[in-house]
């Protein structure tokens, strides 16, 4: 049984569907949730944590459901996008009130501090959140989600405002609590994050699921698409004239490079990627030229994000 | 027909005509550097403040009552002179004119003491409603911070608001009552009225700025503070109802000292709009720098309450 | 113009507390990234540098102005976009911009041509007839920009301006940032956390913690590389690439992966004197074997922002490499 269970899922707001036949099933580790603004994200997540009813389909935590059972949501945890707290309260304070909340009872101060020194908040704990900058206020907010050691993390945004630095620890943290055997949810924009932690990523449009599983395989899927990888080689135009021979690439582009005496860098399209991999250092070999750089341009996240949603990169909207 | 031999111009054929262009979207016109002066810089603050006041609804309601409140008096006027005229020379006719002049409108200081006066309530709730709109709301959403980032001090800040702000009453008061005098003067048979009437005039000018100006500096100090409409109207209402109410029983009833009537904003006016028009009145024996001291004590407040308001808006948190 | 902001012998106590200090910084212009963590000091900079907050000791040149004493003129050539949500309830984008305008000293009608060009230069269209607080986070952020760049301003400092935007936003934004740059020659002083942004706009960055400037310059050098190290990324069988390259005296570090498996990324450090050809003999030979082994990635090894950014603020020595 998994822990995340969603099935023929869809919500309705009146005529316009905020979601519509998604389908997941989700494992123990760490899944990015993305899509752009207004794609449903917010709508799957309020579902799962059961404050939603869905129009149709069900949504299951550990086989049970999630709207009619409140009492499954005990091993979630949740943190929301939104800013709203009850400002004049400490934030252990809040932090022990929401582990109550979740039936933690007295264990619940020493269970609060745990979870706000995973979060790195012990330090402000006793400050109001009144006080509190942004980045403090999301840190209370993950330890909330966290204080009574749930089996399921869904996570929104969780790393609004909070800086560079505190940025990789709470990444580690998503990390190890995934390792211990959670099943982690993140949804975020900030894709390259997303990909530091996980390769599985459920992409949403339009209140739809447009593609899910690992990037490197939902990149091989786009066949429209031919691999972009970029190259830099002792002798570019001899290797690019090989390489059209032999039919592993089906264009090329040359892009000039920054420096005085640089040599133009080669962007082939690749279909495929694995005969093209194996292949290359033979070539290279044969021809006497080194290759000092090899770098697939449109393989992550935010790439293929672009292609499957359609849009120009770095167009302006 | 003649044949005409063509001369082609090659030139002219193979380069582009001069007159096509693309226009470069990037291209942006450099702005006049300022061209108003650095001083007036508070009038668009005090002109925007103006237009969302007007744009609402509501607003429309209240110029509703104070136009037929002022018309109203117009219209007594009008009748008066018409009056004046028609018994012109008739004998009998001395005595209704006699009554006439006494009780509707007599053209002294304290009939347009009495029409500005009139006009208060009006003003009182216009301002009620509308100090969110005018001041509340630059601090809930942070409006401050966009301003002080321009070229533009706090004390043109504070100045463009209450120039807006005193522009709106003095709609109500200082202007129509203005008109009445005029009007007033303008059906006399000579143009004396006015040479005579110079107190009447610095009357109602005094009058009629204190009431813009002063409830203006009471409205900017209470939105600043409580920022939303509700509690605005809350404590308004507190000042200028329940205050004089409690220090009417007060007095009244329990007998004490006349130094009660100070806490009364509406007294403070009364008192000095007699000072101004040179009436005499039982309305107060006491002191005559108490009323002064008072209404400083008001202002002040209030005043003390905008400036800490806004000193405490940080440009970048 | 060779200097943007200067800062000469700058300190700014809040009570005891020194919030700030800088003894000689210079920033050339440019696209400066301001990195820090929270409480560095980045709001006490930014405060002073527009003029808004005094410093207690020192002084601060924006543009050529003391920002302290010519604090409108500082304004006035100077565009900021908070990074919260701050505008005029109750007025249109359009409304908005011309009265951003109109504060700097434009005539209504001057003012309103000049919010339509802006508008049009960062694709707001229809929506600037709309309310601003009725519009999504994307038409926000750029309206917030659209105010900061009315006034034609030499220098624009931008506070988390991809907050809340989505990938398709924040790309668009990004873009939109290096061409305000590349097109219209303005300067730029960046402040995000996020590192990304920072690194793929900014020519340098200026990085803050606890109220002093650790360091400040091109992120190029500030990094530092070591030769003939490669980062590698292998698919297929990582236990038989790493035989392959050991045998021909490549040294390997393997780099943490995620959710367990075994690694497919490398730094590959080369024996002395040896080139890339090394690596390429290795993945000839692994490419025919069964396991195979296949070389998908390669590029040298440097220091990225992250990198720099980390070490330098964990304490290590990081001065400017323009002293």
């Amino acid at each position: 049984m998994n822990p995340v269970s969603i099935r023929d899922l869809a919500k309705w707001y009146g005529e316009i569907a905020g979601l519509n036949k998604v389908n997941l099933e989700l494992q123990p580790g760490i899944t990015g949730l993305v899509g752009p603004n207004g794609a449903g994200k917010s709508t799957l997540m309020k579902i799962l944590t059961g404050q939603l009813k869905a129009s149709y389909g069900e949504a299951l935590i550990f086989g049970k459901d999630v709207w009619k059972t409140p009492a499954a949501r005990r091993r979630l945890g949740y943190s929301p996008e939104g800013d709203s707290f009850y400002e004049d309260m400490s934030v252990l304070a809040f932090v022990r009130a929401m582990g109550r909340l979740c039936g933690l009872g007295g264990s619940a101060d020493a269970l609060a501090r745990e979870a706000l020194g995973k979060t790195g908040a012990l330090g402000f704990a006793g400050k109001r959140l009144k006080a509190c900058s942004k980045g403090m206020r999301q840190r209370a907010k993950l330890a909330q989600a966290l204080v009574h050691k749930p089996d399921i993390l869904v996570l929104d945004e969780p790393l609004n405002g909070i800086d560079a630095t505190g940025r990789r620890e709470m990444l580690r943290l998503f990390e190890e609590l995934a390792g211990a055997g959670a099943t982690v949810i993140v949804s975020s924009h900030i894709l390259e994050e997303i990909e530091a932690v996980t390769s599985r990523i459920v992409f949403l449009a339009q209140g739809k699921v447009i593609a899910s599983g690992a990037l490197a395989e939902v990149r091989g899927l786009l066949k429209d698409h031919p691999l972009k990888l970029l190259v830099t080689a002792s002798d570019p135009r001899k290797l690019g004239a090989r390489l059209l021979e032999s039919g592993l690439v089906t264009g090329i582009v040359f892009q000039r490079r920054a420096g005085e005496l640089a040599e133009d860098d080669l962007v082939l399209s690749v279909p495929q990627v694995e005969s093209f991999y194996r292949a290359l250092p033979g070539l290279a070999r044969e021809l006497g030229i080194g290759i000092d750089r090899l770098v697939p341009l449109d393989a992550s996240a935010e790439a293929v994000f672009g292609y499957l949603v359609g849009e120009e990169m770095g167009g302006s909207a | 027909m003649t044949e005409e031999s063509l001369e082609i111009n090659e030139s002219d054929l193979l380069s582009p005509s001069p007159e096509a262009t693309v226009v470069d979207r990037w291209t942006l016109s450099s702005a006049p550097r300022e061209s108003r002066a650095a001083a007036m810089a508070w009038w668009p603050v005090a002109r925007i403040g103006l237009k969302l006041v007007v744009k609402r609804r509501i607003f429309k309601v209240f110029i509703g009552l104070g136009l037929i409140n002022f018309l109203f008096f117009s219209a007594m006027i009008y009748f008066l002179a018409g009056l004046a005229a028609q018994l012109k020379g008739q004998r009998f006719g001395q005595g209704p004119l006699e009554f006439a002049r006494n009780f509707i409108f007599t053209g002294t200081g304290e009939s347009f003491r009495d029409f500005i006066t009139s006009q208060n309530t009006v003003v009182m709730l216009l301002l009620a409603i509308s100090g969110a709109v005018l001041v509340g709301n630059d601090f809930r959403f942070r409006s401050l911070t966009f301003y002080l980032s321009k070229p533009l001090e706090r004390w043109q800040y504070f100045l463009g608001k209450l120039v807006a702000t005193s522009l709106l009453v003095s709609m109500l008061t200082l202007l129509p009552c203005l008109a009445l005098f005029i009007e007033y003067g303008l059906f006399g048979d000579t143009f004396d009225y006015f040479f005579e009437s110079r107190r009447i005039l610095f009357g109602i000018l005094a009058y009629g700025l204190l009431v813009s100006i002063g409830m203006s500096i009471l409205l900017l100090g209470v939105a600043a503070l409580l920022q939303r409409t509700i509690s605005i109207v809350m404590v308004w209402g507190l000042i200028f109802i329940f205050l004089p109410i409690v220090t009417e029983v007060v007095h009244e009833a329990a007998r004490s000292s006349e130094y009660w009537k100070l806490l009364d904003f509406w007294f403070l006016l009364q008192w000095c709009s007699n000072a101004f028009f040179g009436i005499e009145s039982e309305l107060y024996s006491g002191q005559p720098w108490c009323p002064i001291a008072a209404l400083a004590a008001w202002f002040g407040a209030a005043l003390w309450a905008f400036w800490s308001k806004t000193r405490a808006v940080e440009v970048v948190s | 113009m060779d200097e943007l902001i200067r800062l000469e012998k700058l300190k700014r106590y809040y009570g005891a507390h020194l919030a700030f200090e800088a003894e000689e910084v210079v920033f050339p212009p440019g696209v400066i990234g301001l990195l820090g963590p929270n409480g560095a000091g980045k709001s006490t900079l930014l405060n002073i540098l527009m003029g808004l907050l005094e410093p207690s000791s020192g002084r601060a040149w924006m543009l050529g102005f003391d920002a302290a004493k010519e604090s409108r003129e500082v304004r006035s050539r100077v565009g900021y976009m908070p990074e919260n949500d701050s505008f005029v309830a109750g007025l249109s984008v359009l409304q908005f911009v011309s009265l951003a305008g109109e504060l700097h000293g434009l005539r209504p009608v001057d003012a309103r041509r000049r919010a339509h060009e802006v508008l049009s230069l960062l694709g707001l269209e229809e929506a600037r007839y709309r309310l601003i607080e009725e519009q999504p986070t994307g038409i926000r952020q750029r309206a917030k920009l659209a105010q900061a760049l009315i006034n034609n301003p030499d220098l624009v400092i931008l506070d988390e301006p991809t907050n809340g935007l989505d990938p398709a936003g924040r790309s668009a934004m990004l873009e939109l940032i290096s061409r305000l740059h590349r097109e219209q020659g303005k300067s730029i002083l960046f402040s995000s956390h996020l590192l990304g942004d920072v690194e793929r706009v900014c020519d340098s960055v200026v990085i803050l913690d606890k109220g002093k400037v650790l360091a400040h310059g091109a992120v190029a050098a500030l990094a530092s590389s070591r030769t003939n190290s490669y980062r590698l990324q292998v698919s297929g069988s990582a236990e038989v690439c790493g035989r392959l390259l050991r045998e021909r005296g490549v040294r390997l570090e393997a780099l943490p992966s995620k959710a367990g498996a075994p690694s497919q990324d490398f730094i590959a450090i080369l024996p002395e004197g040896a080139d890339t050809k090394l690596l390429f003999e290795a993945f000839a030979a692994g490419g025919e074997g069964e396991p195979g082994c296949l070389l998908s990635g390669l590029w040298p090894h440097e220091e990225n922002l992250e990198t720099v950014f980390e070490r330098i603020v964990a304490g290590e020595a990081g001065g400017s490499p323009n002293d």
